[in-house]
């Protein structure tokens, strides 16, 4: 609990945190009040990929895909966040005041954790504000959409973390984080073409990014017959797990074994 | 006398450069421990390896009194290389985290900011401290709490003539506290004027270490001049007692206690020097640290 009050001592005081949290809610507010009311939209009718379905429980599935683009504003702050570590030289400083290097570490990742636990309940709030605004239903149908969300934004969350550690320096490691957004989606594909499979989508953000599809492409590539075999949803969640204690065993070995 | 830290055989390479090899001293209970050596000597490797931000490649060291470096770490105060602090908060703000790390010394934030000065600036942000600010702020937080050992690298770095004696004179207050004081620094005469005990790197190698009386050792020394410098330095450069000679305007020798300034007068008269001049001089540690290191 320390190392959060610790944590919390330095974000109370950030104004980019409470900019970056502010714009990730207010935004993400705003795009499903637009989608929900049709004024945001690909096209009309079935051109429409955004639905603008949000009564329960269609409601979690539609907002998790918006809610998955969102989830940058809260990546960039995680590395803006360990890289002002590197950048004031606070991680020697801390390392220096007594707390053990696996601490330091540990408090970035009860960080995380933190910030990817409140994005999720926000998600919920969100979810069940839009959901009663239109029409009643079961909120709890179709609820593990909501597990999925959570994995999501820890998966990414940790590999922005993970980046951050290594580069240090926040401008490069957001370039390489959306570059490689790009390259991962690049490499997904081509395997899966290549070869066949549903293996491209087990690489560490693409196996979050299929717990958190776009229902109106699925549907429409059903039509056109384009499906694509998919990995069982009990994979994905297993490979994002293992992603996910891979980049913190990684780091781990690193931070209590380099000088700083 | 008892030990507050021991370093045995400390190495630590930075790729092909050696920093440190096998550096073994023993830091005594309440001593204000001063280590010395010219730049790229180790001091700072030496500092950063006990604070554990170097890993060493081999050798340990050891906190007495505590379980584990860590336990060790949050009761020492200490200062290495830059001040550290997060530029978007103030020095309070900054404080209440070194304090909250620590676990100690939330409530004595405000007074570790009035011992350097810094209180009137307590809610002014970081980033907009200057150099000496900033190393004040650093002091401070190495004040935290009265710790039982300080650990200081080059704490006037970056002060005026006035902060360079206040934070003489808190040394010595803290000393005479009881306080074990390890201080890296080059400004020799400030080390001369509070160090107890003095440890001297050179590339890595410790060359001497011990207390400052020892490693200075008791030589004085005498400073000749007559019309034949070099004549005289001649002369004396026979002498089976000499110790010392160093040539300039004088020429300045050492011989133990053999002799002093009476027998060395006498003596160049009776070898038809007459001096015009003859001055006694306690050997400096800058000196001797020039000696040792060159």
């Amino acid at each position: 609990m320390n190392l959060l009050k610790i944590e919390w001592l330095k974000l109370k005081k950030y104004n980019t945190f409470w900019i970056l949290s502010s714009l990730f809610a207010g935004l993400f507010l705003l795009w499903n009040y637009g989608v929900n009311k049709s004024f945001i939209s690909t096209g009309k009718g079935p051109a429409n990929l955004f639905s603008s379905t949000y009564s329960f429980p269609q409601i979690w599935g539609n907002m998790a895909y918006i809610y998955s683009w969102f989830v940058i504003f809260l990546c960039v702050f995680v590395i803006i966040s360990i890289s002002n570590e590197f950048s004031f030289r606070t991680h020697r400083q801390h390392i220096i005041d007594g707390m053990e290097r696996l601490n330091f570490l540990n408090a970035k990742a009860f960080l995380v954790l933190s910030i990817a636990l409140s994005a999720t309940m926000f998600f919920i709030l969100t979810g069940l504000l839009f959901g009663f605004m239109n029409g009643g239903g079961n909120p709890f149908e179709n609820f593990e959409k909501v597990g999925y969300v959570f994995l999501y934004t820890l998966n990414y969350l940790s590999f922005s973390a993970f980046i951050a550690f290594f580069i240090k320096r926040s401008g490069l490691s957001i370039m390489l984080l959306l570059a490689y957004f790009l390259i991962e989606s690049i490499i997904s594909g081509l395997i899966n073409w290549k070869f066949d499979t549903y293996f491209g989508n087990l690489l560490p953000l693409q196996s979050s990014d299929e717990l958190l599809p776009l229902n109106a492409l699925k549907t429409l590539n059903n039509l056109t017959g384009n499906a694509q075999t998919e990995a069982p949803i009990y994979l994905l969640v297993a490979v994002s797990a293992v992603y996910i204690s891979l980049y913190y065993v990684v780091l781990r070995r690193k931070l209590l074994t380099t000088d700083l | 006398m008892k030990t507050v830290l021991q370093l045995q055989s400390i190495e630590k390479s930075y790729g092909p450069v050696k920093a440190l090899k096998g550096v073994s001293f023993k830091v005594p209970k309440g001593s204000v421990f001063g280590v010395l050596g010219p730049n790229g000597s180790g001091k700072t490797t030496m500092l950063g390896i006990l604070l554990d931000v170097l890993k060493a490649d081999a050798g340990t060291y050891h906190w007495e009194d505590y379980q584990d470096a860590s336990a060790a770490r949050k009761q020492i105060g200490s200062l290495l290389e830059t001040p550290n602090f997060y530029h978007y908060m103030t020095a309070y703000d900054n404080l209440e985290i070194t304090a909250t790390i620590k676990e100690r010394g939330l409530d004595d934030i405000d007074n570790v900011l009035k011992k350097v000065n810094l209180f009137e600036r307590r809610h002014t942000k970081f980033s907009t401290f200057s150099l000496g600010m900033k190393q004040r702020l650093a002091i401070a937080g190495a004040l935290l709490g009265n710790p039982d050992i300080l650990v200081l690298d080059e704490p006037t770095n970056g002060l005026d003539p006035v902060g360079i004696a206040e934070i003489r004179e808190l040394i010595i207050q803290l000393s005479k506290q009881g306080i074990t004081i390890i201080m890296a620094s080059h400004l020799l005469d400030e080390v001369e004027k509070v160090c107890t005990d003095v440890a001297i790197l050179k590339q890595g190698s410790l060359l001497s270490a011990g207390p400052v009386i020892e490693v200075l050792n008791d030589d004085d020394w005498i400073e000749v001049g007559c019309s034949d410098n070099e004549a005289l330095a001649a002369l004396l450069r026979r002498h089976i007692g000499l110790k010392n000679i160093i040539v300039h305007t004088f020429v300045q020798v050492s011989f133990g206690n053999e002799m002093d300034s009476e027998a060395l007068n006498k003596y160049c008269f009776e070898n038809g020097f007459i001096l015009h001049h003859i001055q006694k001089r306690k050997r400096s540690l800058e000196s001797k640290f020039m000696e040792m290191t060159k």
